[in-house]
C-alpha cells in the first residue's frame, strides 16, 4: 500500500505539480526538520525502472510533501539514485538561506542587517514571506556579501539577549524569537533519551567583549550553585561590536540560563503513537509536530533523568525531529540534545 | 459457480483441469496443495512499541504486510518441443510487474489478489523431461489482501438524496419486552429501557415496514455505566420468519451509541414486510436503553450545508480496507473547487467535520465534539478579498466551571481563494471523560482583509484528503480513480462535462494525502464539498477481504 503522506514535486517557483505517488508506489518516505532552521533532509524510495526518464525527478524541482490538507515540509530535490529501487532525496528549504550571500542595499552596507539582506535575496528568487520587523546586533566586521544569508541568520539570533532562533516553515514564511517559555506539549517517555551527561554543561561564562571605549574585555558570570562542579566556557560575542559593560554581562546570564542548572539529554527520543500529547491530553499526530516547541518530559523511570531533585518538571524545547512515515516513529531531539549532528550542524544556533 | 476448486494464476488455471489442463497445481516440499492451498500469512508491517513498565510489546499501526506463497505446477507437454513452449509461457506469464491470482473455491465467490513479480526455478530433470514433465517452482508476493471479482457501485445526491427513515422512535405505546422512559431519550418524547437481567430485551410489534430498499438498520443503545456487551438485533416478518444478528462486543456508555447492522444479514427474512424487533443486549450490568430504530440507505445525507455534505455511507461490504474511486458532479452545474476527505475509520459518526458558519463563527455542541485526533482546518471563503492579508482561526473550548482553552491557526494569503488550508490543530483542546456531557467548541474564522467565509471543515490527518481549490477551468463533474497496482495514488480527473468523455487530469492542481481514497469495512463517512454547492457522489469499491471472498 501506498505512503500515508503523499509527495510531489513542482517546477521551480510553483506550477507543473505532478505527484510522485501517481507514478510508482512511494515507501521508505522520511523528513527532518530543525530548530532553528526548518525542514532539513527528506528521503524515500521509488520503484522504477533503471532506466525510467521522468522530469517529475529531474534535480533541483521542488519538493512537498502533504499531510491533511497542508503541506507540511518543503525542499529542493536531489539527484535521484538509480537501480532496482531508487533513492531519492531532498533538501528543505530552510538550506535555501545557503544559496544566498547576504548583500545589503549598497557596498557599505552589513551582512547582518537582515532587513535588507533578505528583502534583497527575495529580489533574487529567495521566495520568503518575512517578519514586519527584525532584531539588529551593532556590527562592522561583517561587509555585505561577506557571509551568506543563513550565516547572517544564526549570527544575529544568536547575538540577541536572549539568544532568538529563527525558523522557515513549509509555507516558506520566515520567523525569528525566543524559544519558547512555556510547554505545550508533553512527552510520555519510555525511554530516557540516553539519559543525562554533563557535555557542554556550563556553570561559569566568562564574556569576552568589546567594551564601549573599544578595549577587549572580560567579564565572569557565574551560575548560583554547582552541584556537579565547576565548568568554564569562552563565550566570544566581539563581532557583535562596541557593548555597554551590562549588555555583555546580560549575555553571558542568557547564556547559563539555557546552558547551566542541569544535565542534558545524549540521545533523541524515539516516540510512537499517543506518546506525545498536547497540554490538554490529545495524542497528536507524529507527522504533523515540528521543532521549535517546549514540552514536558514525563519519564516512567525519573530517576535516569538525572535531576539533582524531583521538583523541577523536566522541561525541553525540540530542536530536531525526524518522522518515518511507514513505522510512524517520531525521533524527538532536543535543543539540550549534544549530539554532534545538532552541534556542527548548518542550522547551530545559541542553543 | 465452478463444480469443482479453481486456481488461476497470471491468467493460467492451476487447479480446476477447466480451461488450461497443461498445468497442474504440485506439491510443494514444504507443503503445497496436497496439504491445502496456504495463503501466506498477513503480518503487520508497523514497528513495536516496548514499554519499559508494562509487560509485553504492542504492535502499533495498520499497515499489513504482502503475502508470500511458495507453489509448484507442473507442465505437461505434448512433446519435447511443446514442453518448452509452455514452460517459457508460464514463467513469462509470471515474469510480469503485476498479475491476478484468484482462487475460487467450490461453489465460492472468486477472491483475486494482485501479486507481483515471481521468483521461479525450472529443476532440469531428464527422466520427467523425457516423460513430456517439467516442474515450475516458484514464490510472489500478493497484496495482503483478496478483492472480489466485481465492483459495487453507490450513489447519493448530496443536496436532496435518499434520506433515512425512523422505523421506530419508541415515543410512546408499550413494548413486548422493556418499558416506555420518557425521562432518558436520544430524541423524540421517550425510550424504550431494557428488562433487566443477565440478558436484557427490547422488543416491539410494528406496523408492516417495507425495508427492502435500506442497505443498514441501526439503533441507539445507552448504558448507565461504561460497559463492553454483546448487541443483537432480530427482526421478524409477517409470515414469521425471522433472523437474528449479532455485532460482537460494543464498547457502551452513558452516551447514546449508534449500533448498525447489513440489511443484507437478515438472512431469511422478506424486509419487505417487517412487522418484529427485538434488541438484546448481553450480559452486562445496571440499566440499558434503546432509541431510534432507523434504516439507512446504500448512503445518506448526515449533515449538509448549502457547499457540502458529510455522507453516512453504511455496510460496506467486506472485512478489510479498500480503495474506493468517486465521481463527483453538481447536476451539470459548475464547480471552481473541490474538498473530499475519507475520515479514518471509527471515527464517530455524530462528529462535526463540516459545519456552517453564522457571522465566520460556529459552535459545536458536546454531543458533536467526540474530536480525538489532529485535524487539517479548511475555511471556505464566500467573497473573497485579492490583496495580502491573514487568516486566523480561533478554536475556543469550554468546559462547565468555566474552563476554557483557546487555540489559534494563522495563514498569510494573497489572491482570490476558495477554500483556505490553515493547518493542523489536535483536537480536542482538552481531553474530556464521556461522562462529561458539558463542552462546547467554538470555530472562529477572520480575515484583516474583506473574505467572508461560509463553511469550515475538519479534515482528519489520519484519513485521505483531496482538494482543488483552483480548477484551470470550471469543472462539471470530478473523478478520483482507485489506483492501479503499481502506484500510490489513482488519477485525478475533471470534466466540462458530467461524463468522462471530456475528462482531463487535474491531479496537478490537487493537494492528496494519505494515500487512496478508502473504506473500512461496515459504516463509512464521506465529506464532500465545494464552495460552488453541495455536489452529488458515486462511490465504486471492489470489496476487499482478509481471507476468501464472500461475494
Amino acid at each position: 500500500m501506498s505512503s500515508r503522506l503523499c509527495v510531489f514535486t513542482e517546477q521551480v517557483g510553483g506550477g507543473d505539480r505532478i505527484w510522485l505517488d501517481g507514478l510508482a508506489i512511494v515507501a521508505g518516505l522520511r523528513y527532518s526538520k530543525t530548530y532553528p532552521g526548518g525542514a532539513c533532509t527528506a528521503s524515500w524510495q521509488m520503484t522504477l525502472n533503471a532506466l525510467a526518464r521522468h522530469r517529475a525527478w529531474a534535480p533541483g524541482r521542488e519538493v512537498g510533501i502533504a499531510c491533511g490538507a497542508s503541506t507540511i515540509w518543503r525542499g529542493d530535490l536531489d539527484n535521484p539514485t538509480r537501480g532496482t529501487v531508487w533513492q531519492l532525496s531532498a533538501q528543505g528549504g530552510a538550506a535555501d538561506a545557503k544559496r544566498f550571500a547576504a548583500l545589503a542595499d549598497d557596498d557599505t552596507g552589513s551582512a547582518l542587517d537582515l532587513a535588507s539582506v533578505l528583502t534583497n535575496a527575495n529580489g533574487r528568487g529567495l521566495g520568503w514571506t518575512l517578519p514586519g520587523s527584525f532584531p539588529t546586533v551593532t556590527d562592522s566586521t561583517s561587509p555585505s556579501g561577506s557571509i551568506m544569508c543563513d550565516e547572517a541568520l544564526a549570527e544575529v539570533s544568536a547575538g540577541q539577549t536572549p539568544p532568538q532562533f529563527w525558523s522557515v516553515d513549509a509555507n516558506r514564511v520566515l520567523t525569528i524569537g525566543e524559544s519558547p517559555a512555556d510547554s505545550s506539549f508533553i512527552l510520555l517517555a519510555t525511554t530516557p533519551g540516553g539519559g543525562r551527561t554533563l557535555d557542554q554543561f556550563v556553570t561559569d561564562v566568562i564574556v569576552i567583549y568589546q567594551a564601549a571605549t573599544g578595549v577587549i574585555k572580560t567579564v565572569t558570570r557565574s551560575a548560583t550553585s554547582r552541584p556537579f562542579g565547576r565548568f568554564e566556557y569562552v563565550l566570544d560575542i566581539t563581532a557583535q561590536g562596541l557593548l555597554p559593560d551590562v549588555q555583555a554581562e546580560a549575555a553571558g546570564d542568557a547564556y547559563l540560563a539555557t546552558n547551566g542548572a542541569r544535565a542534558k539529554f545524549t540521545d533523541p527520543f524515539t516516540v510512537t503513537a499517543g506518546q506525545l500529547l498536547t497540554s490538554g491530553g490529545q495524542p497528536v499526530d507524529l507527522a504533523t509536530f515540528s521543532p521549535g516547541v517546549r514540552f514536558n518530559v514525563i519519564l516512567t523511570d525519573p530517576d535516569s533523568a538525572g535531576e539533582v531533585t524531583l521538583a523541577p518538571v523536566v522541561s525541553c524545547v525540540a530542536g530536531f525531529t525526524d518522522y518515518d512515515v511507514d513505522s510512524g516513529v517520531l525521533t524527538l531531539g532536543t535543543t539540550d540534545y549534544s549530539g554532534d549532528s545538532l552541534s556542527s550542524g548548518m542550522f547551530a544556533g545559541a542553543a | 459457480m465452478p463444480v469443482s476448486n479453481s486456481l488461476t494464476v497470471a491468467g493460467l488455471e492451476q487447479v480446476g483441469d477447466v480451461t488450461d489442463p497443461e498445468y497442474h497445481l504440485g506439491k510443494h516440499t514444504n507443503g503445497g496443495q496436497g496439504s491445502g492451498l496456504d495463503f501466506g500469512e498477513i503480518l503487520p508491517d508497523t514497528d513495536v512499541l516496548s514499554s519499559l513498565l508494562l509487560d509485553g510489546d504492542i504492535i502499533t499501526g495498520e499497515r499489513t504486510g504482502n503475502r508470500t506463497w511458495n507453489l509448484v505446477t507442473v507442465v505437461l507437454g505434448d512433446d519435447r518441443a511443446d514442453l518448452a513452449v509452455k514452460v517459457n509461457a508460464f514463467v513469462q506469464a509470471i515474469n510480469q510487474d503485476s498479475y491476478q491470482v484468484v482462487w475460487t473455491p467450490e461453489g465460492c465467490a472468486p477472491s483475486v489478489f494482485t501479486a507481483s513479480r515471481a521468483t521461479f526455478a525450472v529443476a532440469k530433470d531428464f527422466a520427467k523431461n523425457g516423460e513430456l514433465v517439467a516442474e515450475v517452482v516458484y514464490s510472489f508476493e500478493t497484496g495482503p489482501f483478496a478483492r472480489s471479482l466485481a465492483p459495487t457501485s453507490t450513489g447519493v445526491s448530496a443536496t436532496g438524496g435518499p434520506s433515512s427513515l425512523q422505523v421506530d422512535g419508541m415515543n410512546s405505546g408499550s413494548f413486548l419486552a422493556g418499558t416506555l422512559d420518557t425521562s432518558i431519550k436520544y430524541e423524540g418524547a421517550g425510550s424504550c429501557k431494557l428488562a433487566s437481567g443477565g440478558t436484557q430485551v427490547a422488543a416491539r410489534v410494528i406496523t408492516s415496514t417495507d425495508l427492502s430498499a435500506y442497505a443498514a438498520i441501526s439503533v441507539r443503545v445507552r448504558a448507565g455505566t461504561n460497559v463492553k456487551v454483546n448487541v443483537s438485533m432480530t427482526l421478524t416478518d409477517n409470515a414469521a420468519h425471522s433472523a437474528k444478528v449479532s455485532t460482537g462486543q460494543s464498547h457502551l456508555n452513558t452516551g447514546w451509541t449508534l449500533i448498525q447492522f447489513a440489511a443484507g444479514s437478515f438472512i431469511g427474512v422478506d424486509l419487505a414486510h417487517v412487522t418484529r424487533w427485538q434488541i438484546v443486549v448481553s450480559t452486562g450490568t445496571g440499566h440499558f436503553w434503546v432509541d431510534d430504530l432507523r434504516a439507512f440507505p446504500a448512503a445518506s445525507v448526515g449533515n449538509s450545508t448549502p457547499e457540502g455534505t458529510v455522507l453516512t455511507v453504511p455496510a460496506i461490504l467486506g472485512s478489510a480496507r479498500t480503495p474506493v474511486a468517486l465521481a463527483v458532479d453538481r447536476s451539470g452545474m459548475d464547480m471552481s473547487s473541490l474538498l473530499l476527505h475519507s475520515p479514518p475509520g471509527g471515527q464517530d459518526p455524530d462528529l462535526t467535520i463540516l459545519a456552517g458558519l453564522a457571522f465566520d463563527a460556529v459552535v459545536v455542541p458536546d454531543a458533536n465534539m467526540n474530536y480525538d485526533g489532529t485535524y487539517s482546518v479548511i475555511a471556505f471563503v464566500g467573497l473573497s478579498d485579492t490583496a495580502d492579508r491573514t487568516i486566523t482561526a480561533a478554536f475556543t473550548q469550554t468546559a462547565p466551571g468555566g474552563i476554557t482553552e483557546v487555540m489559534t491557526l494563522t495563514v498569510p494569503v494573497t489572491g482570490t481563494q476558495t477554500m483556505i488550508s490553515l493547518g493542523e490543530i489536535a483536537l480536542p483542546l482538552f481531553t474530556t471523560p464521556s461522562e462529561n456531557v458539558g463542552c462546547a467548541l467554538q470555530i472562529e474564522i477572520a480575515s484583516d482583509g474583506t473574505d467572508t467565509f461560509t463553511d469550515v471543515a475538519l479534515c482528519d490527518t489520519q484519513g485521505q484528503t483531496v482538494l482543488i481549490t483552483d480548477v484551470l477551468v470550471d469543472a462539471k463533474s470530478f473523478y478520483v480513480d482507485e489506483p492501479v497496482p503499481t502506484v500510490g495514488v489513482g488519477p485525478v480527473y475533471a470534466s466540462t462535462t458530467t461524463d468522462r468523455t471530456q475528462a482531463v487530469s487535474a491531479i496537478d492542481r490537487a493537494l492528496i494525502s494519505g494515500g487512496p481514497m478508502l473504506f473500512e469495512p461496515g459504516d463509512n463517512r464521506l465529506l464532500v464539498a465545494s464552495t460552488s454547492g453541495a455536489p452529488n457522489v458515486t462511490v465504486t469499491y471492489t470489496p476487499a477481504w482478509l481471507d476468501e471472498a464472500l461475494v
